[in-house]
């Protein structure tokens, strides 16, 4: 018997990049626990991971490349697949793209990827070669980033908003928004934990009684979809009460500066002045004019007179009024009365709420993915990051406001760019086509994992579309969803699974992290580099695939721009064990420290004169979202239906590890006693869910923890699993203009769903 | 004399099952069994709540072994099967199991568990998992909670302790008052289950606090 350990990282797109201490026992995985961090306050695993020995080695693993023989979508887990060599496989896919090329152009075909099979670089390179269509339908957990972005100016996608997680001890009050880290980010929920038991206020905004509102001090639970409004009252009351930090609002928010009555643009000097500059105004009370507003700005007090943030004004015979005066009449409509009808938040309750986020030493809103599964999940945060910025709840310890995903918050690190591309191929995104609402002239997919079960909205239309497609080659782990509607399968070796000593490098908490080879490739699998070079090479850009993974990782941690790599190589990192942590402070990460907003008015920008012709310069209140309570679809279908992320899949990963499906084996349609009741539904009982789109079939669970009005089901199953349909059969491709302008990409609002649900007599 | 033992903070057990698959694997229990399981307190089903929304109720227990000081388990056995370290670990000496299972009713905490038949093994790992120390149970016998008995013996907290995201199970020598296990014990909030049964379990909990008395802000209507 032989057995050792190795190092590894988890890829699982929870991103919680858990160091795993890996027993490899006579060549085989047989034990996984959580590895010792670099930085030890980040020594964890989850169950998920720990379910990984059973993950790699299921049954549902695909055993060799395969090629369809019956109809494109038929049977179940490999029904209608023969399998073929890796040549044949790799002839006919590279063959393929080729004539596809040759005769209707690259962007005919289309490149789409998930989280749950492959790493996500993978192919990037292939794809920046080819220039195919890539990122065609959209994208989630992108509004409130857009969100979050547009206001604090952070520029990258998935972003750094929130604090370190470990911040949060210095927190006197937390409010978890639309976050459900003991159910998602469970290696997360630790500090949540930690900063209560220490004393913090836990403030949990959920509509549903989640594992994470279970152990908060304060739930709070808007109706589902009604964020939006609780956010709006709370900036009434805060505005309302006197509670603005006026000095912070003037010196780092766009609160003093002037708005244009006109056309809603921000009045700049050479509005004002002949020859006047492009700067941003506001409005000097001592002289009567409109005066540059300095950048970086100033102190708030012009000599001992405060630049105003209320009233209206004239310059050069335009009407002004500062942006704040503007969103003070805004949430002006929004009492805590109105936002009561509309919540269910008892009025005094919100006002409650604003006071302890106003006054409280240090405050931390941190958002979750849920409140960005609706049409205006980046109105929600919009409102939210300018709800932390008028308060001066921003940039200090315990002070903050963001997405606190398990991926974010942390130093970020600048690896090297790996090998070079081409000139003019780029492995950017570019902006997405939605299917059926564009034109779109795609005859073939190129998918990673399980894109149709994962990444689709009404998924009815996108069968149909597969179906008509020319061609369609997926390569994946395990037999699901999108590789029984392809043409060719090819079987991707799982993170764990390599040829050569190392797979890739990422960056998290504050450290690097090599994930390391454990065990061979399972079956007739091959690593996403070795396919991605061998389709490459067949297509005639082999030479563009000469570096092995390991001369990747080393070159990309090598050639680190990074001053926290600074010195630091490849070779150190793998003498460390595969991890490293960065060089820098010991305190947790606070975002915005420097309080620098790298906005286009260097402020924290709660109001967008780029979105004035779409209504949404400030962030108003929406009902035209399909889970509002006034939308048309209500009265047919009165259930909105949310899709809740559990503890035992990151998205779809794990659906298939026996472990965790002894406990939660199979989809369950979870509501309300009282609604179950009305449609004479028990625990147990078979019901369909379903709308004009679609439907789903599942075993009915009864659960207060619901309100009246709201259903669940878990997002992540696979179409073997429901007894019948499928619960993406039921979402709305439906896309916000407003996210195509701040980010040129959809968000596909996967909660903004109603359904009605009835019983399945057998 | 070492009295070892396990507190679970319940007010910080979020219901992952993360330490029960720890347990799984490193034990090599087979489906349809387990060590250590996750109970919800509140509603019949999994993960659901008593109460009406939003007045609502769950909280999560952890059940495994209570390594009683006067297991009731050990004299219910026929064979002499189960013995008690000086320690306090009760053990099931496999050999002497005659699989009569008069053991299972008589533990308070329903901790024990029969192998009907050949433990059924993940696909790829049928010879065994986790702990080389530990192997596959045979058709027959009983089995349960060792308290990792093979990690102990080598200075290592049970796998159960190790595994949990959110530090929640604290382990060690309940009789070494210096040790974080005998200060949380001796938390006047501090519980045991089915205390009444005389079987002086060494599983104490802490109440889930937070959730008796929380602020709710909703409403059904």
């Amino acid at each position: 018997m032989s057995e050792h350990t190795t190092s590894t990282v988890c890829s699982a797109n929870c991103g919680g990049r858990s160091l795993l201490r890996c027993t490899v026992r006579d060549g085989r995985l047989v034990k996984v626990e959580p590895g010792a961090f670099p930085d030890p306050r980040y020594t964890a695993a989850c169950v998920r991971c720990l379910t990984l020995p059973q993950w790699v080695y299921s049954e549902d693993r695909i055993p060799s490349p395969m090629r369809r023989t019956g109809r494109r979508g038929d049977g179940q887990a490999g029904d209608g697949f023969e399998p073929i060599s890796w040549d044949e496989a790799l002839d006919e896919v590279a063959g393929r793209l080729r004539r596809l090329v040759d005769q209707h152009g690259a962007a005919s075909i289309a490149f789409t990827r998930t989280s749950g099979s492959s790493m996500l670089g993978n192919y990037s390179r292939l794809a920046a070669l080819l220039g195919p269509t890539r990122n065609f339908y959209g994208g989630v957990d992108m509004a409130v980033h857009m969100g979050l972005n547009s206001t604090l100016g952070y520029k990258g996608m998935f972003g750094q908003h929130a604090n370190e997680w470990p911040d949060r001890v210095h927190s006197d009050v937390i409010v978890v928004w639309g976050n459900n880290p003991a159910e998602t980010s469970m290696t997360s929920m630790r500090f949540l934990l930690d900063a209560r038991d220490a004393g913090s206020q836990l403030v949990v905004v959920d509509p549903r009684y989640s594992a994470t509102a279970m152990h908060a001090n304060w739930w709070v639970a808007p109706r589902p979809g009604t964020d939006l409004a609780l956010m709006l009252g709370l900036l009434h009351v805060v505005i309302a009460d006197g509670l603005v930090d006026r000095e912070f609002a003037i010196r780092h928010t766009v609160a003093p500066l002037l708005v244009r009555a006109d056309d809603g643009r921000y009045l700049r000097m050479r509005d004002v002045e002949p020859g006047g500059s492009n700067g941003y105004c506001v409005w000097d009370p001592v002289a009567g004019r409109a005066a540059a507003a300095t950048d970086p700005p100033a102190p708030g007090h012009a000599g001992a007179v405060e630049v105003p943030i209320d009233g209206t004004f004239r310059a050069a015979g335009i009407e002004v009024t500062p942006a704040f005066e503007l969103l003070r009449r805004l949430v002006a409509e929004h009492p805590p009365e109105r936002v009561e009808s509309e919540t269910g938040v008892p009025a005094a309750d919100v006002r409650d709420l604003a006071v302890a986020i106003a006054t409280a030493g240090a405050t931390m809103i941190g958002f979750g993915y849920g409140v960005d599964r609706y049409l205006h999940g980046d109105l929600v945060t919009r409102a939210g990051a300018t709800l932390a910025a008028l308060t001066g709840q921003i940039g200090r310890p315990g002070a903050g406001v963001g997405v606190q995903s398990h991926g974010g918050g942390f130093r970020e690190v600048m690896l090297g760019p790996g090998p070079p591309l081409p000139r003019g191929a780029t492995t950017e995104s570019v902006p997405n086509i939605v299917v059926g609402q564009r034109p779109l002239d795609v005859r073939a997919l190129f998918c990673q994992g399980d894109w149709l079960n994962q990444r689709v909205a009404d998924m009815n239309v996108l069968k149909d579309f597969v179906a008509g497609l020319e061609f369609v080659v997926t390569v994946d782990h395990f037999w699901q969803t999108t590789a029984q509607w392809s043409d060719i399968v090819l079987p991707a070796s799982t993170f764990l699974e390599a040829t050569s000593p190392v797979r890739d490098v990422v960056t998290s908490r504050n450290s690097v992290l090599v994930r390391r080879k454990v065990i061979d490739p399972v079956g007739g699998s091959r690593p996403d580099a070795d396919i991605e070079r061998d389709l490459a090479q067949r297509l005639g850009l082999g030479e563009w695939f000469t570096d092995s993974p390991e001369d990747v990782v080393r070159s990309m941690i090598d050639e680190s721009p990074d001053p926290a790599l600074a010195g630091v190589t490849y070779d150190d990192v793998m003498a460390a064990g595969g991890a490293l942590r960065i060089d820098g402070p010991e305190a947790p990460h606070v975002q915005y420290a420097d309080l620098r907003f790298p906005t286009p008015t260097r402020r924290v920008q709660f109001y967008l004169e780029e979105l004035v012709e779409l209504g949404e310069a400030l962030p108003v209140h929406r009902a035209d979202h399909e889970a509002s309570a006034t939308h048309a679809a209500a009265t047919r279908f009165p259930l909105v239906l949310i899709q809740s992320h559990v503890r035992q899949r990151a998205h779809s990963t794990f659906f298939n590890t026996p472990w965790t499906l002894q406990v939660w084996p199979e989809p369950t349609i979870e509501l309300n006693p009282d609604d179950a009741a009305r449609r004479g539904l028990s625990t147990g009982d078979v019901a369909r869910a379903f709308n004009d789109r679609g439907r789903v079939v599942a075993k009915v669970v009864t659960n207060p923890d619901y309100p009246p009005g709201m259903c669940n089901v878990s997002e992540g199953w696979k179409q073997h699993q429901y007894l019948d349909g499928n619960v993406q059969e039921l979402t709305a491709a439906r896309i916000n203009p407003v996210h195509e302008l701040l980010w040129t990409h959809a968000n596909l609002p996967f909660f903004d769903t109603r359904v009605e649900v009835e019983g399945v007599t057998s | 004399m070492t009295r070892l033992g396990m507190v679970v903070d319940l007010d910080r057990c979020i219901g992952c099952w993360g330490c029960a698959v720890a347990c799984t694997m490193e034990n090599s229990v087979g489906l349809g069994l387990w060590w250590q399981r996750i109970v919800t307190v509140g509603g019949p089903s999994i993960d659901t709540s008593a109460g009406v929304f939003p007045d609502v109720h769950k909280h999560y227990e952890v059940r495994n072994c209570a390594h009683c000081a006067d297991a009731p388990c050990l004299p219910a056995c026929p064979t002499d099967a189960i013995v008690q370290r000086a320690d306090g670990i009760v053990q099931i000496v496999e050999d002497r199991c005659t699989g009569c299972r008069d053991c299972i009713p008589a533990c308070p905490y329903g901790a024990i568990e029969m192998n009907e038949h050949e433990p059924v093994l993940p696909h790829g790992l049928e010879g065994g998992h986790g702990a080389a120390a530990v192997r596959p149970r045979r058709a027959g016998v009983v089995e349960k909670c060792t308290f990792c008995v093979h990690r102990v013996d080598e200075g290592l907290d049970p796998a159960c302790v190790v595994a949990c995201p959110t530090h929640a199970i604290t382990f060690g020598d309940v009789h070494d008052p210096a040790s974080d296990v005998a200060r949380s014990a001796a938390r006047g909030d501090a519980y045991r289950l089915d205390v009444e049964s005389g079987a002086d379990p060494s599983v104490w909990f802490l109440p889930a606090s937070t959730a008796l008395t929380q602020r709710r802000s909703g409403s059904a209507g």
